[in-house]
């Protein structure tokens, strides 16, 4: 976190383990991500980048049952004494796979869908939307029903629920996973506009040539414990291939 | 399966409310009418379709799997039905008569709520649910259902087609176990997504 800044997402010695399992995905994790920050959480397959993600905004262990302990702060207030109304005016999340998560018939409804839930006026949660889903370059699509879209356009989609909920804070778990490479870089370049409109962006990947193009900060998990924090250059080190990455190429 | 057909008709664009207080008092009616007025109800539910401008044949024909719940119990009355009855002077096996009838029957009762959920978007569903009683989380529940079929029936095409490319042909495991899978997965991800915007089910 860069000094002087203050912490808009606070992990302190945050342990979690999944309900029914002894062995813990997320062990004494502290971490603090400030306004307008660029983080990359990098880390093998099953390492506890995707926990993380879901401790940061309640999911873990309001919806994905097992024991937390420890503290999440998002802008100051406790994440465990929030609902998700509240939650997700502050943090928004992006999924893997848009598939799993678009399910409304219009682009436009997808994206209200969120407002909606939070009591806001139909036509003010509409014209939100409308906004949202300019952003990300889809008005065209508006009324189209976004199962006919195509993977990079269903994740902006997804990208465009998160700006239409105005959250200063945007966790995206592997967002490109199955995306080509110009998608890829669309999704990025949106990103790299989020965060310089003051929005923290913690993506969870895989790519480490995208994270050294975009991130400015990386988190490296292995086995739920963070193994190293800093600026990209942590992507260069041996590290990242011995977990089994590859590095950025040159 | 019962996947949305977007078109312009006056059957899509009766509200939802009306479409389904419609289509309850013509099941009521049909199911307590007497069974030699099936045929009649028959051809109503094939003036719906027109009127929706969905091809009921094509229907059938993309939906094989359904007609299996007309074709059973009447070829059961068709082989097991003893006795005789008189059509217009004629003398015709009470099995063939009343199978018959019973196929009419059924295929009506089958293929009208299909046209419901051919002609209505799933988005609609909840609210008209939920207009007559139904708890928000049921209506949810049911929207997102329909919604999902398609995507269910995509899957298993693609899984159908996976497993035939290793040489499996009938193994209903090999397709189902998959499927499932796919299916638990998407759900899950998909409560998350809902919980993560604030989707209170249980709120007003």
């Amino acid at each position: 976190m860069a000094k002087g800044k203050e912490a808009v997402l606070k992990l302190e010695g945050v342990s979690f383990s999944y309900a029914g399992r002894q062995s813990l995905a997320l062990q004494d994790v502290s971490l603090a991500f400030c306004g307008g920050e660029f983080a990359g959480v990098i880390g093998p397959i099953g390492s506890g980048k995707s926990t993380l993600l879901y401790c940061c905004n309640g999911l873990a262990p309001k919806e994905i049952r097992g024991r937390l302990t420890g503290s999440v702060k998002l802008l100051g207030k406790d994440v465990a004494r929030m609902g998700f109304p509240e939650i997700s005016r502050m943090a928004s999340m992006v999924f893997q796979d848009p598939n799993d998560q678009i399910f409304n018939l219009t682009v436009e409804e997808e994206v209200a869908f969120g407002l909606l839930n939070r009591g806001m006026p139909r036509e003010e949660a509409l014209a939100a939307a409308r906004d949202a889903v300019a952003r990300v370059g889809l008005s065209e699509r508006l009324h189209d029903d976004p199962s006919e879209l195509s993977s990079g356009q269903k994740q902006k989609v997804a990208i465009a629920c998160a700006l239409a909920a105005d959250s200063r804070i945007i966790l995206l778990d592997e967002p490109v996973a199955s995306l080509d490479w110009r998608s890829s870089q669309e999704v990025y370049a949106m990103l790299d506009g989020l965060v310089r409109e003051g929005r923290t962006v913690v993506v969870a990947e895989q790519d480490t040539c995208l994270l050294s193009r975009h991130a400015s900060r990386i988190v490296v998990i292995d086995n739920g414990r963070v193994v190293k924090d800093g600026g990209v250059e942590v992507l260069s080190s041996g590290m990242i291939e011995k977990l089994g990455l590859r590095p950025p190429q040159q | 399966m019962l996947g949305y057909i977007k078109k312009k008709s006056w059957v899509h664009a009766l509200d939802v409310r009306v479409k389904l207080a419609l289509l309850s008092a013509f099941m009521l009616a049909q199911i307590f009418a007497p069974l030699p007025y099936a045929p009649l109800f028959f051809a109503a539910t094939l003036v719906f379709y027109a009127l929706a401008g969905i091809d009921f044949l094509e229907v059938v024909a993309s939906r094989k799997v359904l007609l299996l719940i007309p074709l059973i119990p009447s070829l059961v009355r068709l082989l097991f039905e003893p006795g005789w009855a008189a059509v217009m002077g004629y003398a015709v096996p009470l099995g063939v008569l009343d199978g018959a009838l019973n196929f009419i029957f059924l295929c009506s009762l089958v293929y009208t709520p299909l046209l419901f959920a051919l002609s209505t978007a799933p988005s609609q569903i909840s609210g008209a649910l939920r207009f007559y009683g139904m708890p928000k989380r049921w209506a949810f529940i049911f929207a997102v259902a329909f919604v999902s079929v398609s995507y269910i029936r995509k899957k298993a095409e693609r899984t159908l087609a996976a497993q035939r490319a290793r040489g499996c042909r009938q193994n209903v495991l090999a397709l189902m176990l998959p499927v499932l899978h796919s299916c638990f997965r998407r759900a899950k991800t998909m409560s998350l997504s809902m919980a993560a915007r604030g989707f209170d089910a249980d709120a007003a």
